[in-house]
């Protein structure tokens, strides 16, 4: 029996019931998760209130190997992803978290979630941060980001090139 | 070591693309033209405080002097890396692995930059690339200074 099975209970029958809990304050809604389980669902979906990632998880883990629930609880950046014992079986219920989504400034693409843009606004020095000051890098997409980057290396490139030949 | 880029040689031919996605599956540098006038390759810069390896929760991303080490096994694809990476050189598919200049460790000098045709990649590490592309513009310099010469001569 593992630490997990003792602190979850074990007896798929009869309750009490070993359920997923996601805290959501802690959830940034990256794609750790469900990237590692793709019964956990994520979908960018764009609404009228505009960008969303809405992430979906089932709530019945019972079938659950105890590796793949302690690997699903490791692979979660923030530790936002715990376990559980209702003494209601869940059945098939499940939950779903929302995420507003940024945009990129140029293309206007949801790139990322805010809750992730602050998770490494968070951990990223600022003199980085701030790396092409006015046109900062944070609020761009990586196409975008890329393209910026090509047009500033190529800027005195093309300038020569676009001199009249004798 | 990390691979530096010569613009002036760049001619948009893609065969590093082609040289990477041939090792890798997929392609982890990426050329295209600007204005019509020039093009740039771009691929990780290998940063100093790599944002990627600081953000990255799992370890998997791994700041090693002037390195940015990847470890496929350690990765579990939550995709912030991408977010974070300034020159958009760090790639997530949904179905596949982080994709990401590793300098091919296993190689004694990485694909692209032996495919090169014009050797507008250079691999090395700051200084011997500061140096090679110093020594290139000087020559390019005489070069068009001597041109002029001959001009003015006939």
């Amino acid at each position: 029996m593992t630490d997990l099975d003792a602190k979850t209970g074990v007896g798929p029958i009869h309750g009490p019931w070993r359920v997923l809990l996601v805290d959501e304050d802690e959830c940034i809604g990256c794609r750790a998760c469900s990237n590692l389980w793709p019964e956990i669902s994520a979908a960018v979906g764009l609404s009228d209130r505009g960008a969303k990632r809405t992430i979906r998880f089932p709530r019945f883990i019972e079938e659950f190997e105890a590796r793949i629930a302690e690997a699903l609880a490791e692979a979660c950046p923030t530790g936002a992803i715990s376990f559980g014992l209702a003494d209601e079986s869940p059945g098939e219920e499940s939950f779903a978290l929302t995420f507003e989504m940024a945009r990129c400034r140029i293309c206007g693409r949801p790139f990322a979630t805010k809750k992730e843009m602050e998770y490494i606004q968070d951990r990223i020095p600022a003199p980085v941060q701030a790396r092409g000051s006015a046109a900062s890098w944070m609020n761009l997409c990586t196409g975008c980001r890329q393209d910026v980057g090509r047009k500033a290396a190529a800027r005195g490139l093309i300038v020569a090139r676009s001199w009249p030949r004798r | 070591m990390e691979i530096y880029v010569d613009l002036e040689r760049c001619i948009f031919c893609r065969a590093c693309e082609v040289a990477c996605e041939r090792v890798h599956g997929t392609s982890r540098i990426s050329v295209e033209a600007v204005k019509d006038r020039a093009s740039v390759p771009v691929a990780c810069h290998h940063c100093e405080a790599a944002p990627c390896a600081l953000v990255c929760p799992s370890g998997a991303l791994t700041q090693e002097e002037a390195e940015v080490g990847f470890e496929a096994g350690k990765c579990t694809r939550c995709g912030l890396c991408v977010v974070a990476c300034p020159f958009g050189a760090v790639d997530l598919d949904p179905a596949s692995m982080v994709q990401k200049c590793d300098l091919c460790p296993e190689r004694e000098v990485p694909p692209c930059v032996l495919t090169c045709p014009t050797e507008a990649l250079i691999f090395g590490d700051r200084f011997e690339a500061t140096e090679e592309l110093r020594r290139r513009a000087a020559s390019r310099i005489a070069q068009s200074y001597a041109a002029s010469v001959g001009r003015d001569r006939a």
